[in-house]
């Protein structure tokens, strides 16, 4: 309790150091994903000629999803060695300065999701209150699996200070290994590709019940996105016992 | 006697891999598993002692000076002292506050205020919401930056971030207290109103651990010292001693 206390207080902070309490700032912050999508929207359906129908809900329940991991990825990844004064000065578990920091991107994603995502898709026909029901619970399973993903990386970075120039890397491949803007079956033959994208159920989740809604699809996409969520915690609490004593020398 | 033990320390070691200034990319590690992949395993096994075999009980009513040279493990041990560092062979008994950097913010560009508010929350949790405000308020009045406790953070020189901080961290007494060079960085005026601040907390708290270069602080506020030399504890007494074993060395 106590935990999350602090980690809400550090976020609200956070959020007022980013945003320097002004709406213009929480503005440019939304601006991004809105931006990005709307460039790509353009890009993609009338430039490149993809043929999805109602391409924008399908461009914006990939894309938001992305958007957050993404940058929560490249932006907190070196939140730990930035704060290496603070770890070394106060008794803060390293957990608290990286998931507060990922909670702020996390209201981002929120509002931008509240801004074009729904606007954009405009719920409509049968299962409206389950689908919105399984679009919370994407969020929550979406928001665990980028906290501790975010604490894993960060949390190495430390030990090897490149890890963040190689999460871009990866990631800006990974953006076209994923069918965010394009179909699974626009892979044609190397749809196997996607089976190894630890980032493509979390996406699923969102096109499964905001684009074209599929209880089956979710379903499966959901039993995934634990899994990988499990595995991570697994892997963070096991880096956390083995290496905590280096973590202070490194940092 | 076993109940006034605060903090406890059972043939205590601290070391790292030599492989920490080596390797501090995942290149590296790449690069030196194709080049020397023998060297680099056996290299793996080495280690860098910083503290060997420490020992030490401190007790209820013990202000104990840590003495030694730059680069002995003074701070790394208060580090573990405070709990920042957990290890098995530690024993901290009761609650701690420690201080080792007067200068730090988390937020430069929130204001003093603000960042006097995390600073509460990270250093005294278990005190409840109106608690926190009496302190702040306490605190801030103390530090007497007037105006410019509104004003962002970076916009602070040195010494008036040591105010602002140090005037929150000695608002109230803890079961142990840590000070790593405190007394730096701020003002004669404010050094002196701080003085008597903390040799009243001191005398509050259950017991205080602090390092100084500075002999006459040593001897002024501590009633015993030790002296870490080699890695080790090579001395345990009363401060006038200590700071005598310490300059014959």
């Amino acid at each position: 309790m106590i935990l999350m206390r602090k980690i809400l207080l550090l976020t609200y902070f956070h959020m007022c150091s980013r945003y320097r309490k002004a709406w213009a700032g929480f503005l440019w912050v939304v601006a991004n994903p809105i931006l990005t999508f709307v460039i790509q929207s353009v890009i993609f359906k009338s430039i490149l000629k993809i043929e999805v129908n109602n391409y924008p809900a399908y461009l914006v329940s990939g894309l938001l999803p992305w958007f957050f991991i993404s940058q929560s990825l490249y932006v907190v990844t070196n939140s730990l060695v930035a704060s290496r004064d603070i770890l070394l000065g106060f008794k803060v578990h390293p957990f608290l300065i990286v998931s507060s920091q990922v909670l702020d991107q996390f209201v981002s994603f929120l509002a931008a999701f509240l801004l074009i995502g729904l606007f954009t898709v405009r719920l409509q026909g049968d299962f409206l209150f389950l689908r919105m029901l399984l679009v919370l619970v994407s969020t929550l399973l979406i928001c665990s699996f980028t906290i501790l993903f975010t604490n894993l990386l960060a949390y190495w970075h430390v030990f090897y200070r490149d890890i963040q120039f190689i999460v871009q890397f990866i990631m800006n491949l990974a953006f076209y290994l994923t069918p965010i803007f394009y179909q699974p079956a626009s892979l044609g033959n190397y749809q196997w590709i996607l089976s190894f994208n630890i980032f493509y159920p979390f996406i699923r989740l969102y096109q499964s019940s905001l684009f074209q809604f599929d209880l089956a699809v979710w379903g499966q996409a959901a039993l995934s996105c634990s899994l990988i969520t499990l595995a991570t915690l697994f892997f963070l609490d096991l880096s956390y016992r083995l290496k905590m004593k280096e973590f202070y020398i490194h940092v | 006697m076993s109940e006034n033990i605060l903090v406890e320390a059972e043939k205590f070691t601290v070391y790292f891999r030599p492989t920490v200034h080596r390797k501090q990319t995942l290149r590296d590690v790449f690069v030196s598993f194709f080049t020397t992949p023998f060297k680099s395993f056996n290299a793996a096994k080495d280690k860098y002692i910083v503290l060997n075999n420490i020992s030490l009980k401190v007790y209820k009513g013990d202000v104990l000076g840590l003495v030694g040279v730059n680069g002995v493990g003074k701070t790394t041990l208060c580090r573990y002292f405070s709990g920042i560092i957990k290890s098995n062979e530690i024993k901290i008994h009761g609650d701690v506050r420690a201080i080792f950097d007067n200068s730090i913010c988390f937020y430069p560009n929130l204001t003093g205020r603000e960042n006097a508010e995390i600073l509460a929350e990270i250093m005294f949790p278990g005190t409840t919401s109106i608690e926190k405000s009496q302190l702040i308020t306490e605190a801030l009045a103390f530090s007497e930056l007037n105006e410019f406790i509104d004003a962002p953070i970076n916009t602070y020189s040195r010494g008036m971030r040591a105010r602002l901080y140090l005037s929150l961290v000695t608002a109230r007494e803890a079961d142990v207290l840590v000070l790593d060079e405190i007394f730096g960085g701020t003002d004669q005026f404010f050094a002196r109103k701080l003085e008597s601040r903390i040799k009243g907390i001191m005398e509050r708290s259950g017991a205080v651990i602090m390092v100084s270069h500075d002999p006459d602080d040593i001897a002024k506020y501590c009633n015993r010292a030790v002296v870490l030399e080699n890695k080790k504890i090579v001395f345990d007494g009363t401060p006038s001693e200590a700071l005598k074993f310490y300059s014959k060395d």
